[in-house]
């Protein structure tokens, strides 16, 4: 019998299957759309090189008696014409199924990814190399080809929490071990305890709900702006895009609600890439998340401002490097924790499932910002645009910007569409152009015509 | 393109009315209709039709049995049994629709839930001891020979059965403490169980000993 090689499971992706149901496949989805119909043909044989550069790809998941774990599968993918709803569930136990599917529509090429075999910026990694490879494989019709870009620097399966949070390691092992990776390095967390502000213990945060839609399929709602005009609006505020738009995001949920006659407090869930404050090259998940939040307090002439103000000094106290190890530390604990090794799967994916359903209560929406693409010169003549969203188990908008457009996309489990309409008037109310492409989701809309 | 007057916004595909605030839409200028970017799927219907028929099929043996009683008018067994019975008819469709992708681990799952039943209903009605004497050896060994055939049958890789194959067969030894303690009124059955089990556990370890032994590693990491 051949020995296929397996991996255990990294910590972020536990909590990522505790938290996966029906609704909230955990799948998320990045699409670009080319200037000219996708050729399957082509697709497939980019996908074929593209795979075989990312051993992390060819794993599937399997259940263990104590933990899931990552094994080996062998045969290729199939990029297969997209018929089905967006962010399908990818993982079925007992089932060897790859957690990543690559699908087309017309001139659309989608990438989905089960998020438990990697974050987006990993995903983000795959998709641009199947991009570029992909409209290499076009151009070499026209004899103009482009080069093969530059092997990336990645390290597949490096489990980079545990590089950087497990207690064994000393100081000066990681230091030497993450020497060469310096140079990825983006940003310096803040240092300074000052700006640690106590938020008075929330009362209750407003969580929205809705009615779901017949057959669990996500409400996307894909927004494209300018992102010169985005990023003018956002520097006028004197705060960073992402700030910027989770703020009007809140605005524009407290906006949507009906009854505001008492205090309502919003939190917004938004994830880190921990690449950029601790140097890796790893393809696997390595992300954790903070929770920003506002009150509004009924009367207010005009919130922004104030909100936008609020939301970024919590954002840079939560980018703390001791708040932030110490919050990593204490998950890689749990998992090393004898009693936790020695627990059954099902019983800690039961625990992990309790406490997922807890900390939903502290969140009303969330918020994703992948940042930009990055493709090889030459190839604006066939990507037109980027999108990224996800399956969501609340309403949420992720980011992705593309040459000069920013995609806004929002995903969410019920019909209702009332926050996205405040927040498209809150944008064209600044004078944004906004261009929005929504999917049917209900029996009436679709038979509309 | 088309754009809503109320949120001052294009949209793409072919709604005629504002698909976030309901404001019939405008044609602007330029006349061609940008396409929707995302196909169009029909629902999906749920799988609730299994439930149906379980239900459905659950309320009728209840009615029969009450319609049975109405006709000859003596009492063949108490209604308990008709409701276990429903209760295995659900619990075993249950085991069949979540292991449906293994057969072998399907079975397993399928031997200890009715030897629990066996062992509880042999208890609730005053100790036989049926359940240790017949239904469980026979159960084991036909969960063996079950597996053995499904091996054969179905494309199966050796890493999905073997750990439960050598998991029914050390099952199958069971019946040799029921022999120790006395508890079976005739020996024969578990005396079969045992020996059968032996066979096929000392075979399945000498045939695949490195792949149980891998998967083993690999299931069980802590």
């Amino acid at each position: 019998m051949e020995k296929k090689e397996w991996v255990r499971l990294d910590n972020a992706s536990n909590i990522v299957l505790a938290a996966r149901n029906d609704i909230d496949t955990k799948v998320f989805r990045l699409s670009a759309e080319m200037t000219e119909r996708v050729d399957p043909v082509l697709l497939q044989s980019a996908l074929v090189s593209t795979y075989k550069a990312y051993p992390l790809f060819h794993n599937v998941l399997r259940r263990g008696v104590f933990w899931y774990y990552l094994e080996e599968r062998s045969g290729t993918p199939r990029v297969k014409p997209e018929t089905g709803p967006p962010c399908a569930p990818l993982y079925h136990y007992d089932k060897r199924e790859f957690l990543f599917r690559v699908l087309y529509y017309k001139d659309r090429i989608h990438l989905e990814v089960f998020h438990a075999l990697t974050d987006g910026t990993g995903a983000l990694w795959f998709f641009e190399d199947l991009l570029s490879e992909y409209v290499r494989l076009r151009q070499a019709k026209s004899l103009e080809s482009l080069d093969r870009p530059a092997r990336r620097e990645k390290a597949d399966l490096e489990d980079s929490f545990k590089r950087y949070f497990s207690k064994k390691k000393t100081y000066a092992e990681l230091e030497a071990s993450i020497e060469p990776l310096k140079k990825y390095k983006e940003e310096e967390l803040a240092d300074d305890v000052d700006l640690l502000e106590q938020e008075p213990k929330k009362a209750a945060v407003y969580r929205i709900k809705g009615e779901k839609t017949p057959d669990h399929r996500q409400r996307v709602i894909e927004m494209s702006v300018p992102l010169k005009e985005a990023l003018d609006l956002a520097r006028g505020k004197e705060v960073s895009l992402t700030i910027y738009l989770t703020a009007l995001y809140t605005l524009a949920v407290y906006q949507a609600k009906e009854d505001k006659s008492e205090e309502v407090t919003v939190t917004t869930s938004i994830p880190i890439n921990l690449r950029q404050f601790f140097p890796s090259v790893s393809v696997r998940n390595f992300f954790s998340t903070t929770i920003v939040s506002y009150t509004f307090k009924p009367g207010q002439p005009d919130y922004l401002d104030d909100v936008c103000d609020k939301l970024t000094r919590q954002f840079k106290s939560q980018l703390q490097k001791k708040a932030l190890e110490k919050r990593l530390k204490r998950f890689i604990q749990f998992e090393f924790n004898p009693l936790a090794r020695i627990t059954p799967r099902p019983i800690k994916d039961g625990v992990l499932k309790l406490v997922n359903v807890l900390n939903n209560k502290h969140i009303t929406v969330a918020m994703s910002n992948l940042g930009r693409v990055q493709l090889p010169k030459g190839m604006e003549q066939y990507v037109k645009q980027t999108f990224f969203y996800t399956a969501a188990v609340r309403p949420q908008f992720c980011l992705l910007s593309y040459q000069d457009v920013l995609t806004i996309s929002f995903t969410s489990p019920f019909v209702e569409t009332d926050i996205h309409r405040e927040f498209v008037r809150l944008l064209t109310e600044r004078q944004v152009e906004v261009i929005m492409d929504v999917n049917k989701v209900t029996r009436e809309e679709m038979e509309e015509r | 393109m088309k754009r809503c007057p109320a949120c001052q916004a294009n949209v793409k595909g072919d709604w005629d009315t504002c698909p976030l605030c309901q404001t019939p839409l405008k044609v602007t200028q330029r006349e061609e209709q940008e396409e929707s970017d995302s196909p169009s799927v029909p629902l999906k219907f749920n799988r609730k039709k299994i439930k149906q028929v379980l239900s459905i099929s659950s309320v009728l043996l209840i009615i029969l049995y009450f319609v049975a009683h109405f006709i000859w008018r003596f009492q063949f067994f108490n209604l308990e049994y008709v409701l276990f019975g429903i209760m295995i008819m659900w619990l075993m469709m249950l085991v069949i629709i979540r292991k449906r992708r293994n057969i072998v681990k399907g079975i397993v799952y399928i031997l200890i839930l009715f030897s629990l039943v066996s062992l509880y209903f042999d208890y609730a009605n005053g100790w036989m001891g049926w359940s240790l004497t017949f239904v469980i050896p026979i159960l084991c060994i036909s969960a063996l020979l079950a597996m053995f055939i499904s091996i054969q049958v179905v494309d199966l890789r050796a890493e999905d059965y073997v750990l439960y194959l050598q998991l029914a067969a050390i099952m199958g030894l069971i019946p040799a403490v029921f022999l120790l303690m006395d508890w079976v009124v005739f020996a024969l059955p578990s005396l079969l169980s045992v020996v059968f089990s032996l066979v096929m556990s000392v075979a399945v370890f000498f045939r695949y000993r490195q792949a149980l032994i891998y998967e083993l590693e690999k299931r069980m990491h802590l």
